[in-house]
Formats: C-alpha cells, structure tokens, sequence
C-alpha cells in the first residue's frame, strides 16, 4: 500500500508531486513485481532488489522495465544515485558487496570515473541459470541538462550515449532540433515522421529526454499519468497479463507520475520502435 | 464556467461535431437499465430559482427521448434556461405536425447535420441511408417554424471538396448558424484515419465556405482547426466546451474525458492564440505528423505558463510545504483541500474534483467574480459553482455538501488571487 511517507521520483530522481491523496493507493513498483512475475523472474530477482532497496532507502531507486518489441521478452533496470565521498568506485563497491550472495558485478574493474547515477540492466535469469546484471554509468555533462551513458565491461567504460532533458512545451525549439539531429532518422523525408517519434498521446508530460544511443535514437517522456501508462501498454503491445493488473489497479495508480522511454529507428520508411520501458521509483 | 449544458438522454443521439452517435462507437458509453428524467426535472426546478446556463441541448434519438423527450423540454423551458435545444436525428422530425410539436414544447433550436450535397456521399458518412433527404424535410420544416436551424458539418477527406456547396445548401434551407466540424475521431479505425483531412487542404477550401456564411450574413463557427491557419477568420474558432449533466441513472459515461479527443500544438509555449486553439487532434498528429510548416505561433503578448494539475501539499521529503503557486489555491479550500483530488488551474478558472462518501464525484469551479453571470455563491473575487456531477446524490445532497466548502472559500478570499474573466 502506498502511504504518506512515499515519495515518487523520475529518471533524473527529481520528486514529482502527488497527483491524488493517497488513502487507497499502491505502491508502483506492484508494477515492477507483477512484470516479474509474468517473466518468471521474480523469485530469481526480488531478493537482490530488496537488498538494493535496503542499501540505498525506500524510494531513493529507480525500476524501469522494457519490452524488446523484435524478441517480446522482458527485460528490466534499476537505477541509483551515486553519493558523493564514495571513490573509486562510487555506489557500486557497496553495491557489489550486497549483491554478492546472487552475481558477481564487474569484479576486474577497480576505479571509476566520477558519476551521477548507475544504473544495473538484467532480464528474465534462464530457469535454475544464474542471472547477470550489466553496469551503466550516467555522468553529467557538458551542460547541465546533458547525461552522459556509458556501458561498463571488464575493460571499463565506454560511451554508448546521452540525453538531453528538455521542457516539451517552453522548449519546444531545441527539442524540435535535437529530435532532428538524427543519425537514424531522416525527418527532412517525411514530416509525419515526427508524430510517430513525438507521440502526440504522450506529449504532454513534464520532461523529454531526447536521446542518442550507438545503435537508435531514444525519447523519453517524464511525468506521464496512469492513463497516458495505459496508452503505452496497449500502443506497444505490452503483455496482456500487464495490461489487465494496470487496467484493474488503475484508480489506485493515479496519484503517481510515471516515466515512458521509446528507442527507435526509421524502417522502411516508418519509424520502427526497437524497445520501450516504463518506469517508477522504489 | 460554460454557458451550455448537454443532457444526454440516451446513446443514439448525435453528438456535436462527430458523425456517428456514442452507441455506434466500438466502446459505446454505459447507459443506466431505465432511464429516470426526475434528476433532470429536479435539476430544472432548483435552476428555475437561481439560473447558471443560458442554454440546454437535449441529445437522443431512442426510445427514452420518444417517452420523455416533451416533459423534458417542456421543464428546461420552465427551468430558467433561455434556450432549449434538440440534438436528434433528422428522421424524427420529417413531419411537420411533429415539428410542430416539438417547438410547442419550448425547443428554439435543432441541430442538423448535414455532411454533403451528394445524399450517396451524406448517408455514407452518416452510415445511413436516407439520413440526407430526411435532413433536408427537416430543415424544411423548421424553415415554416419559428425555431432555429443550426448546421453542422463535419469536415473529412470525403467531403473536403464541396464545403461550400454544402454551407450554400444549408443557407438555401434556411440555416441561421453553421458550425464547421474538423473530424477529430478518439482511436480511429483505419478507415476512420483515412477521413481526415491535411491543413493544407482543409484551411482554404474552409476559408471559401466561411466566404459563403459571411456574404449570406449566416453566423459561422469553427471547431478544431487551429487558429493560425485561417487568418482573419480565426477569430471564429470556438474551443469551449458545454458542461455535461450526468447522473449514474443515465448517460454519466459521456463524462469521461478520456472518451473525448484530445489535441496538443507543438508551438502552444510561443504562441499567444494557445489560450482559445486546441491545436491538432492526436489523430491527425499520428496520421500527418505535426504541421509545423503549417502552424505559425502568433506572437505572444503575455507569458507562457505551464499547466500543472498536481496537489502539492508536501515536498520531496515529506514535510508540509508553505503554499506557493497552485498550493494557494489548495489553501483557499482551508480543511476541505484534504478532500479534493487537485486543482486545474487555466487562465479563467480553478477547477477541483472532489468526491462525495456516497461516491458521487463532481468539479467546484471558481471564475472571476462577475455579477452580471449567473452563479451559486459569491466569495469577494470569485464566482463559485459546481459542475460535472457523476453519481447518485441529489442536487440537494450535493448543495449540503459542497456548502461549507463555499463558505470556507468565501471567508479565506481576501482578495489577493485572482483569475481573468476574458474567456
Ligand atoms: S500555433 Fe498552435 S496554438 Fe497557435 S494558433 Fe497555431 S495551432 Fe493554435
């Protein structure tokens, strides 16, 4: 059960602001558990995020879960900040401590550069196999609303992207340019293009991120509500089991803003959606 | 606070600005087992003492409209309101004795759609045969009356190209005002998508028509196209909305705002129409991209500000905040802010739903205080009313209710919020 004491973040772990009271309301990472649970994955998964939970506090992560839309599996991702005064490794030595009884969390690399946020990307462990969890670093920079992704491997990190938070509507100019500064896509081509990319249902949130990664272009809507959630599932066929507990736990979901992320490409034409996640603090 | 007010006596009736009715609709809206007009005829008897909307417009077209539909209009007419309005389907009103009729009763106005000039192409639209030649005995009917035709036509693909053939045609059988429609359909089929028409079509052949309205001196209004696109006739976009009358014995789905499009406008920051345009439905966004070669913001004399619906009554840590922005419209509530869900706060008004225990759920609205509008109370900046109401409390039920909420408005209001009552 949700209770007074819940405090509801985004991606860039800024609160957001309680959009109903919240007497009768859940929790949104029953989201989190129940996408799982569809995946098996709960039993493999719960105890490392609870222990996740334990080190950092409660809502002090962030959960997203993904739908790759060619294989349909389900993968997911948390996020923590990394406090200052902890080098060389920052969050993840206490991280690789608490984690150690389930998977081993680069145990080569022995320093880090200076990082904002890490973010640890797992999927559905095979039956009886030993799941795996890949470290991302988010640094910021060059400008404030810039965040930098790099992937983590044993030979330490690498570039694989970034994001620009940007306001949807007062900013409307720059998002537009970064939008169209695509490697992937050719808006110039086509103008529907945009809408396809710039989800109109989806538009009005509070944040963009617009998003280059080494392989697609990503856009992240922050701050969307249950209903706009509700778009997304049906709009990229999320499983019919998540689907049917949103829809059912929709009422007791509508204090909470949640974050959308799509990454795409053009296709033949069209933009194809590789993947898209959703996420909420836990 | 809108000057209309939709009774939705069942789902046949056609709803403004869309071609088929609610109940054709894939999803069709929950209609009660029996309909009970004595909601509606206790709502007329309290308006009749303290008038809040100039206008009702009955919509129907079932069996419930045929049993009441009279008593119905007959009360709205004595119920304070100036206009009475019928929204129903052509057929019914084919005779003229029943016209007749149906004007005796106190109905000044009847809307009629009318989609073409080629009754193949209207009754395709309409999905039903016929509907165009029993839209013009009805418009002929009126036109011996003394009621008010008001045409609407719903502008797609199909019918984009004839727009002013159809507003002639609608002056010919006497239309006092024509309402222009831009198809905006909710989660459209694919042959639904394929009726919807690029600005760059529709602006000018609109623009023609509207020529045609101007030069008949026939009243013209817009619906859901964007300001910008039609120079000076832009001016003619209505983007307000009726309130609906709703009550869980009848047609209380219509409510839903998620069951109404919803539009957006990429330049809606710099732009100073953003206030009275809607921009572009999501449909015709997901079908023709953005249009931003199209829009053209109109500079701004006033500053932008985010709408923001939240509650903020605490911060990111938990501790109660000192009121700021939409919080002081939170604190205006005093104790009862504990009960509402959020404010919505625009330019005109601040808008709180609340909930009653027995579950019935309603909007408090505050406008600028404007003695010459009707209203419930009167704090000392403010008009205070309330609206949307869904379930099955009673008028009386929901004035004792929402009482002490008004008096705590009216002995916080010291003067020092404000709202614009330009719209
Ligand atoms: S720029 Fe957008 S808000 Fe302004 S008039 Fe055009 S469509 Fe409307």
């Amino acid at each position: 059960m949700a209770t007074e004491r819940d405090v509801h973040r985004g991606v860039g772990f800024d609160a957001y602001p309680l959009l109903r009271p919240i007497r009768g309301k859940i929790r949104a990472e029953n989201l989190l558990w129940n996408s799982l649970e569809h995946a098996r994955a709960r039993a493999t998964w719960e105890a490392p995020l609870r222990a996740i939970q334990a080190l950092v506090g409660r809502d002090r992560s962030v959960w997203s879960v993904w739908l790759d839309h060619e294989s349909e599996a389900l993968s997911w991702e948390v996020r923590v900040l990394n406090p200052n005064g902890h080098p060389p490794l920052g969050i993840l030595e206490p991280l690789r401590e608490i984690l150690a009884p389930w998977v081993d969390l680069l145990p080569s690399v022995r320093d880090l550069p200076d990082y904002a946020m890490l973010g640890l990307r797992f999927d559905a462990a095979p039956p009886g196999g030993v799941g795996r969890m890949h470290v991302e670093l988010h640094r910021r920079g060059p400008s404030p609303r810039v965040m930098q992704v790099y992937r983590v491997e044993a030979g330490g990190p690498r570039l694989a992207g970034h994001d620009v938070a940007l306001h949807p509507k007062r900013d409307a100019h720059e998002v537009l340019a970064e939008i169209k500064a695509s490697r992937f896509v050719s808006y110039s081509l086509d103008r529907r293009l945009l809408g396809r990319t710039l989800i109109p249902e989806l538009f009005a949130c509070r944040r963009l991120h617009v998003g280059r990664r080494d392989h697609c272009d990503a856009l992240g809507f922050s701050g969307v509500n249950v209903d706009q959630l509700k778009f997304v599932h049906r709009r990229f066929d999320f499983p019919e089991p998540m689907r049917a507990y949103l829809a059912r736990h929709r009422d007791r979901l509508e204090h909470i803003l949640f974050d959308v992320v799509t990454e795409y490409v053009a296709r033949d034409g069209t933009i194809a959606h590789l993947r898209t996640g959703f996420r909420s603090c836990f | 606070m809108a000057a209309d007010l939709v009774v939705m006596i069942d789902g046949e009736g056609p709803m403004p600005g869309s071609l088929r009715s609610p109940s054709a609709s894939p999803s069709p809206p929950s209609l009660g087992e029996n309909f009970d007009p004595r909601p509606f005829l206790e709502f007329c008897t309290a308006h009749r003492g303290a008038p809040r909307y100039e206008r009702v417009i009955l919509v129907g077209d079932g069996q419930p409209l045929e049993q009441h539909g009279f008593a119905l209009a007959e009360a709205a007419r004595r119920g304070g309101f100036r206009r009475v309005r019928l929204d129903t389907r052509p057929w019914r009103l084919t005779n003229p004795r029943q016209v007749q009729a149906v004007v005796q009763a106190g109905v000044a106005e009847i809307s009629v759609g009318l989609h073409a000039t080629d009754p193949a192409l209207h009754d395709r639209l309409r999905d039903r045969p016929g509907d165009f030649r029993d839209a013009k005995k009805c418009l002929a009917n009126l036109a011996r009356l003394d009621a008010e035709a008001l045409v609407y036509i719903v502008m797609t693909s199909a019918n984009v190209g004839q727009l002013r053939p159809v507003a002639q045609l609608a002056i010919e059988a006497g239309a006092r005002r024509i309402d222009f429609w831009a198809y905006a359909p909710l989660d459209p089929t694919e042959s639904e998508q394929q009726l919807l028409v690029p600005l760059d079509e529709l602006a000018p052949r609109l623009l023609e028509a509207i020529a045609t309205c101007r030069a008949a001196e026939v009243e013209a209004v817009i619906h859901h196209v964007p300001v910008c696109v039609l120079g000076e006739e832009g001016a003619r976009v209505d983007a307000t909305e009726p309130d609906h009358f709703h009550d869980h014995s009848q047609f209380w789905a219509a409510a839903d705002p998620s069951a109404r499009p919803r539009f957006n406008c990429l330049r809606e920051a710099q732009c100073d129409a953003a206030e009275v345009c809607l921009g572009l439905s999501h449909a015709h966004v997901n079908r023709f991209g953005w249009e931003l070669d199209r829009l053209r913001a109109l500079p701004r004399t006033r500053p932008w500000r985010p709408r923001d619906r939240s509650v903020r009554r605490v911060d990111a840590r938990g501790r109660a905040q000192a009121p700021h922005g939409h919080a002081r419209w939170l604190d205006l509530l005093g104790a009862h802010a504990m009960g509402v869900e959020g404010v919505a706060l625009t330019r005109s008004e601040a808008r709180y739903p609340l909930q009653m225990p027995d579950g019935t759920r309603f909007v408090l609205v505050i406008s600028a205080r404007d003695d010459a509008a009707r209203t419930f109370k009167q704090s000392r900046s403010f008009n205070l009313a309330y609206t949307d109401v869904v379930g099955p409390a009673t008028e009386r039920a929901i004035a004792a209710f929402v009482g002490p909420v008004l008096d705590t408005i009216i002995a916080n209001d010291d003067g020092s919020l404000s709202l614009d009552a330009r719209r």
